[in-house]
């Protein structure tokens, strides 16, 4: 199968090649050479024939170049950093002296509706990001946005191929509703970020405040991510081909201690109790001895199933070029990715986690007629992974639950070992032994865009109308198959036999499959007005409609809900009015329907207004103060409203929330019992009449700064966002209103959040050395307030009034030292029997007793409020260097689970090493024979084992589990090496690049046991890679 | 004993790319050696004084892990061996230093003695102190899957079974029992427990074979009894109210001994030990008759206080008295047995209230029983009966003494070990077996078949 794709691609791309490169016919030889302003030759200074795709060549080391042309050609030269010099061939001058293009061009924004803006004029909220930053080396770009972008939030939390992707927020969560992810954009068109090819990417800009992303009406509501794609230019072939190879390997994996340190502290835990210990001294000598490998077997289960890492490739290849009517973008890329896990040979087929990927992009433009330009895309993937049978979650949990003395890898009579199922299963058996899951996904996108100048109506107006049609499916089949497993009791019988429990049945290898797809068809006629009254006023406009139809194409159900299309519509607008570059006004709207409202009530109108002063443009200041480039404040109001009552698009039970719906329910009968009967019928769903939009109220302040000739950049940004009427389904209905199952809609919740983002670089040169330094942060926090709950006495146990998602537990005061110190201290009761060195926790609420009234607010949140990054750009020579750091802060999470609260499974559950040290933990003088032991400030309480006294009090969710999740970490260091020119010419190319991106290469975190970024209470997670990877570019 | 895991980079895949260009990779494959598990064992080193130090526990009962110190012992155990008391211990591991072995069962207290080496060249070491062996008494499972009901057949790892319902001894140690399952289409069986494994002989079907309750022996061993309860005109279309197998046909082939009419509940059956009389009863009228094989018939003997009572049947092992657990109404009646005209007559209460439920240990009817089921008796004449609703197994003596045998009164459960702690789920039948000492228990709700062993 692999083979035939890659014939497939080859074939294509060979063509392409051929026919750009047959030559055309000439009439002259020209030949000239070309220097800088100082006279010196330029080496590999681009020159081709003006309308003739793929007729060029470049200067030698001498700055000569010798070329075929006609007569009446032209021929262009262009080299990077100069401004670019038309030689018609008739006026017979060849040698050039190029200009340096020394005035840096204004930098561009593309901000909504694709318009592109110098960053100078803006008024609203935007990031840009540079693209080249987003580079990594693994599959999914999200993963290349938090602490590079101003403005994003989130986490990855997961490693696995496939699955290694990022969630993230533009500025953080701002509702409790549904819906709180930002809309991304490819080329205007609703699309998904992840399975972008990277190297296609033109722009990427954030819209982030209610001004920018009005015109997007209710889709806009929490942030937009503008992506353009490469479009092909006029000139001479580029080919661009990039090969890279990585080697993924584990970041922090949770280490686990060995059989005997967890027997003996085991048996602690029991003795400490006043129980009968777990292992009997004939035990601790059988398994330190290691004399019983089938019921005291000391497997090291994650050097069983890992290996320490696997190999990632990746080749793109693009094309590009053109003539002045028609010009062409092409390319195809191959990405894979193997797992960590390591598979026997036993299968036929592959077990192993895996993740390939095709895609591919034809971007052409035509200029139909003078004023008209067609813009089409044609681009797709498809996605090949494969699983094994078991899920990772169930893997990674054996690993943590699995201790090294639980079973034996295998038992000596041949039977095939598990302690229970699902996360307490055999870790070798679910990679080897139970089947595995193909998962194929593929999207074609096509989109055709036309373009007409109407400058013959009035100059500066355009019309684009745009029309888009994606589909996607994804199909996954499970072969499924299971083994006999068993477990042996933990003794022998008098002939020294092992005494076997059959856990699980045989099941043989099983078929089953799941599919999932849609069709999303987009149509959008634009009018965009741009002109400038005398030298001062310049004036913009725009009117936009826009409808998007999505249909689920699979897993339509008898359910009407499920086929009927999803549309959005929508008509927005905006209005934009300059003086002099130095007082800017923006009015932006949003008229936009929604099906979820009743007739009369779908649609709403959403405005926004911004302004921006450049104070740097006052005459005062650009005569007085000439260091200062430019020194903008900005200001933005908006509202924008959200209709969506679920983010999941298979959740199509939740649409339509005004209509009521009938079900059946219970039968009535009547006569002889179970003989005569009616099927019942009922409302089910209860329509909410009068639901209306979820309203955001967006407030942004912001200030630009450029200073010392564009040295230094800074921009920071200050947001408030107050959304009310959040949907919320009411959970106390009163059962006097017969609606208390039925759980209506209704607008009730209230939410503010607010935060500041900022970007700031300087860029310098000492010597031959370039460099960039830079930062950015983001930083949003929230507050409830409103929301369906009943008022409560106990004030603090309510959401209103905290962060969104905010973490509460009991206050622990540390370890009780004694039984007085218990005799004086409330009752904890509630949480059952208790001694000295469990935990005592705070009498919030005064009332004498310890119980769940006094769990409190305590920390932050497990997604963090604060995530920032900071870089470093070097060049000298051909070398470049790029570093940057992120981090992230006011995050934490709780530690739970049998791995991390000691035997609080029982027998299930691993002990980390990190927790073996005697001295932390509290550890009776009955046992150690010394007080000094008794330490109340450890960082784990008296031990105990299953449910015996003490483990409910001690592991309650508590100030005493909490741990501060920050952290920081090298997360891209990059080399780069340019191959000399000379080299570079001989094989008739522009460029070639050697470079070794390192990511995640290091964190560095209070939290030790294993990476805070995970948000796992207990580290049974595939753990985010570690990433070395080489690559190769080359340019023709 | 782990050996390293090594890692060979091999350059595996040349992956083509594109037909332009070709791109070569490597690929790390991680080689598993697999063979960190495989020990290497040695004997005894010959030129060394091989030396015992002490082993411990110095106690213990059947199977108590034992650790015997010394030195010089060699880590392949063929080289070795461990007697208690004269009777030879499982060695499951030695390190050179300690060797690890299993005490057997019925050791008895004894010295611990070493033998190293392989024949002829063998020294014995003896260690100074003798073990204490405690003598257990054992509840275990014989075979089925706990709480999981099904009817494949198989060994008793794999072999599932429905409701054990009642169990029968075979001369030679088959275990015969009944998995409940009334009607023709309800899977129930006559299954064999033998060698570890479960077979089925027959499932409940069209013909003769619909309803099974009670099995039992002739004397000569020959012929297998099987009851039926014949009590539904829509799922039963047999007479058979007892049905035969014979060891001629290997119990394959089932056939109607007595024949009765419909809703003729023959619920128990017993042998006479010396006479070879059977004896059984309807629960439908509530009389206990007498077989009659020439012409497959029956006499009637009496009734017990009105009908509709639920019997099983049990011959004391001289054959005085017939004992009838009656078992919805929770007491035990005996009857005598008058040689001289080969009837049984004069019932009298034996233990237990008539139609008093609950769970009280005492003398007669001062004794409660819920639901007692089919019990056996042991060759000294105790009575042994299932308390089904107790969840335990009572003993009863000749003189009428009522116990708990085995079981928690009143707690259900699954659990094995000490006979008075361990855990039955509503236990309907008790049979004892001669050849291994052992009583088998047909434990109902757990879907098991349990032994209790007293060593």
């Amino acid at each position: 199968m692999k083979k035939i794709n890659h014939r497939i691609i080859s074939t294509l791309l060979l063509m392409f090649f051929v026919i750009s490169v047959i030559a055309q016919s000439q009439t002259k030889t020209i030949s000239g050479k070309i220097t800088d302003e100082k006279g010196e030759p330029l080496i590999g200074v681009a020159i081709i024939v003006k309308d003739q795709p793929g007729l060029g060549t470049t200067t030698d080391i001498d700055g000569r170049y010798t070329i075929k042309a006609g007569e009446y050609d032209v021929l262009v030269v262009k080299y990077v950093g100069y401004k670019v010099v038309e030689l018609p061939v008739v006026k017979g001058q060849f040698n050039v002296q190029l200009e340096d293009e020394n005035k840096k061009l204004d930098e561009v924004v593309v901000s909504a509706a694709g318009v592109i803006q110098r960053k100078a004029t803006l008024s609203g909220a935007i990031t840009t990001v540079d693209v080249s930053k987003l580079n990594v080396p693994t599959a999914n770009l999200s993963n290349a946005l938090v602490g590079n972008v101003a403005g994003i939030i989130g986490y990855q939390s997961s490693g696995e191929p496939g699955e290694n992707k990022t969630e993230f927020w533009v500025r953080g969560i701002s509702t409790f509703g549904a819906n709180s992810k930002a809309l991304v954009l490819v080329d205007g068109i609703e699309r998904s970020l992840d399975e972008l090819n990277y190297e296609d990417i033109e722009s990427f800009s954030v819209l982030k405040d209610a001004s920018a992303t009005a015109i997007y009406g209710s889709r806009g509501a929490n942030g937009v991510i503008l992506i353009t794609t490469k479009r092909g230019s006029a000139g001479k072939v580029n080919i661009n081909f990039k090969a890279e190879y990585g080697y993924n390997t584990r970041s922090r994996t949770p280490i686990y201690t060995d059989g005997i340190t967890y027997a003996e502290m085991a048996n602690e835990a029991c003795l400490t109790r006043y129980q009968e210990p777990i292992y009997s001294d004939q035990d601790i000598e059988i398994i330190r001895r290691n004399l019983d490998p089938d019921l005291f077997p000391n497997v090291n289960w994650q050097d069983v199933i890992l290996k320490n890492g696997a190999s990632n490739y990746r080749g793109t290849l693009s094309l590009s070029g053109g003539g002045s009517t028609a010009r062409y973008y092409v390319s195809g890329s191959y990405y894979n990715e193997g797992g960590i896990y390591r598979t026997t040979n036993v299968n036929k087929y592959s077990t192993n986690v895996a993740y390939s990927r095709y895609n591919y992009r034809s971007n052409v433009d035509v200029n139909v007629t003078k004023t008209t330009l067609l813009k089409m895309g044609v681009s797709g993937y498809l996605v090949n992974q494969t699983k094994p049978g078991y899920s990772s979650d169930y893997i990674w949990g054996s690993l943590s639950n699995l201790t090294p003395l639980s079973v034996p890898r295998m038992y000596s009579n041949g039977y095939i070992p598990t302690y229970g199922s699902n996360d307490e299963m055999n870790p070798e058996v679910q990679l080897n032994n139970t089947g595995y899951k193909t998962v194929w996904k593929n999207k074609a996108e096509t989109n055709i865009t036309l373009e007409q100048n109407l400058d013959f109506v009035t100059k500066g107006l355009r019309f684009i109308g745009t029309f888009s049609f994606d589909t996607e499916n994804e199909n996954t089949i499970n072969r499924f198959k299971n083994p006999e497993l068993w477990r042996a009791e933990r003794k022998r019988d008098s002939d020294g036999n092992l005494i076997m429990t059959r856990v699980a049945s045989e099941s043989l290898m099983s078929q089953s499959g799941e599919s999932d797809g849609n069709r999303r068809s987009y149509t959008e006629a634009k009018l965009d007005y741009n002109t400038k009254i005398g030298e001062d006023h310049r004036i913009t406009g725009l009117l936009m409609y826009y409808q998007q139809e999505r249909v689920n194409t699979v897993n339509v159900t008898k359910d009407v809900r499920s086929s009927i299309p999803f549309r959005n519509i929508g008509l927005s607008g905006r209005a934009t009015y300059g003086y002099k570059d130095r007082y800017l006004f923006d009015f932006n709207f949003g008229y936009t329907g929604s099906e979820n409202f009743e007739p009369g009530e779908r649609f709403g109108f959403f405005p926004a207004v911004s302004g921006a002063w450049v104070i740097s443009e006052e005459p005062f200041v650009k005569q007085n103060v000439s260091w200062l480039d430019m020194f903008k404040i900005r200001y933005s109001y908006g509202e924008v409203g959200n209709d969506k009552l679920t983010d999941k698009d298979y959740e199509y039970e939740k649409r339509f929330p005004y209509m009521s719906f009938i079900d059946t329910s219970s039968s009535y009968n009547w006569g002889e019992y179970s003989s005569n009967y009616m099927q019942g019928y009922r409302i089910t769903t209860i329509g909410s009449s009068n639901l209306t939009w979820e309203t955001a109220k967006k407030h942004d302040i912001g200030l630009d700064l450029v200073l010392l000739k564009n040295k230094i950049t800074f921009t920071i940004d200050a947001f408030t966002d107050h959304r009310s009427n959040i949907f919320i389904q009411r959970n106390l209905m009163p059962y006097s209103t017969g609606l208390q199952d039925l759980r209506p809609w209704a607008n009730i919740g209230e939410m503010k959040s607010h935060g500041m983002d900022g970007v700031a670089s300087y860029s310098d040169k000492i010597g031959k050395v370039n460099f960039t330094l830079r930062g950015n942060f983001t930083y949003a926090t929230t507050d409830v307030l409103n929301y369906d709950e009943a008022d409560n006495a106990l004030w603090y146990q309510m959401r209103k009034g905290y962060r969104w998602n905010q973490s509460r537990g009991l206050v622990a005061l540390g370890l009780f030292k004694d039984q007085e110190d218990i005799d004086n201290s409330p009752s904890q009761l509630a949480y059952g029997t208790y001694f000295p060195g469990d935990i005592k926790y705070k009498d919030v609420n005064g009332d004498g007793i310890i119980n769940d009234d006094d769990i409190v607010p305590i920390g932050t949140t497990t997604v963090p409020s604060f995530v920032y990054g900071t870089g470093l750009s070097l060049s000298w020579k051909n070398f470049d260097f790029n570093i940057l750091l992120q981090g992230a802060g006011m995050v934490d999470f709780f530690l739970s689970g049998n791995s991390v609260q000691p035997f609080s499974g029982g027998s299930v559950g691993n002990i980390l090493e990190a927790m073996t040290n005697p001295e932390d933990r509290w550890i009776s003088r009955e046992i150690s024979g010394t007080a000094a032991t008794e330490n109340s400030n450890a960082i784990l309480p008296r031990l105990s084992y299953g449910s015996s006294s003490g483990s409910k009090n001690n592991f309650q969710q508590s100030t005493f589990w909490l741990r501060d999740g920050r952290y920081l970490r090298l997360k891209n260091l990059e080399f780069g090496y340019n191959f000399p020119r000379t080299l570079v010419q001989s094989l008739h190319a522009t460029n070639m690049r050697l470079g070794f991106i390192g990511q995640n290469l290091m964190v560095f975190s209070p939290f030790k046991w294993w990476d805070p970024e995970l948000s796992s209470s207990n580290g049974a997670k595939y753990p985010l890679s570690k990433t070395f990877s080489f690559n190769f570019t080359i340019n023709f | 004993m782990k050996t390293k895991e090594k890692y060979v980079q091999y350059p595996v895949k040349g992956l083509l790319f594109f037909s332009i260009l070709i791109f070569l990779s490597f690929n790390f494959i991680g080689c598993n050696s697999g063979s960190d598990d495989e020990l290497v064992v040695s004997p005894p080193d010959p030129n060394v004084e091989t030396a015992i130090t002490n082993y411990y526990p110095d106690s213990g009962g059947v199977a108590t892990k034992l650790i015997l110190h010394g030195t010089n012992f060699g880590t392949d155990t063929s080289y070795l061996k461990v007697y208690v008391n004269g009777k030879k211990a499982a060695i499951i591991g030695c390190d050179g230093e300690a060797v690890y072995a299993i005490v057997p069962s019925r050791a008895d207290s004894g010295f611990v003695k070493l033998v190293v080496g392989k024949s002829p060249d063998v020294k014995e070491y003896v260690y100074p102190t003798q073990f204490k062996y405690f003598f257990s008494e054992n509840v275990s499972t014989v075979c089925g899957q706990n709480g999981v009901t099904g009817i494949d057949d198989g060994d008793v790892n794999t072999a599932t079974l429905r409701r054990p319902w009642n169990i029968a001894f075979d001369q030679d140690g088959t275990l015969f029992f009944i998995d409940e399952g009334r009607g023709q289409s309800s899977d129930g069986g006559l299954r064999k427990y033998v060698d570890g494994n479960v077979e089925t002989i027959m499932r409940n079907s069209a013909g003769v074979f619909q309803s099974p309750t009670a099995l039992a022996f002739n004397l000569a061993q020959d012929t297998l009894f099987m009851l039926q309860t014949i009590f539904d005109d829509n799922n039963m279309s047999t007479d058979a109210a007892i049905a035969y197998f014979t060891r001629n046909e290997g119990f394959s082939v089932i056939k109607p001994y007595i024949r009765a009419t419909l809703t003729f509940k023959a619920t128990g059956i017993a042998v006479h030990p010396t006479t070879g009389d059977i004896f059984f009863n309807s629960q439908m009228d509530g009389y206990i008759y007498k077989a009659d094989k020439a012409t497959m018939g029956y006499e009637k003997m009496f009734q017990l206080n009105g009908s509709d009572t639920e019997l099983k049947l049990a011959f004391d092992p001289q054959g005085e008295y017939l004992y009838i657990i009656i078992k919805n109404k929770h007491c035990i009646y005996r009857a005598q047995y008058n040689k001289s005209t080969r009837k049984v007559e004069n019932p009298t209460l034996f233990a237990g209230q008539w139609n008093a439920s609950g769970y009280l240990d005492g003398i007669g009817p001062a004794a409660k029983f819920d639901t007692p089921g089919q019990g056996t008796f042991d060759p000294d004449g105790n009575l042994y009966v299932p308390d089904k609703y107790n969840h335990c197994i009572r003993k009863i003596t000749p003189d009428g003494v009522v116990s708990t045998f085995a079981g928690v009164g009143g707690t259900s459960g699954y659990k094995d070990g000490d006979p008075l702690e361990s855990l039955f789920n509503q236990p309907e039948c008790i049979t004892y077996n001669p050849a291994d000492d052992g009583w088998y228990v047909a434990d109902r709700e757990n879907s098991l078949i349990r032994k209790i062993l007293v060593e």
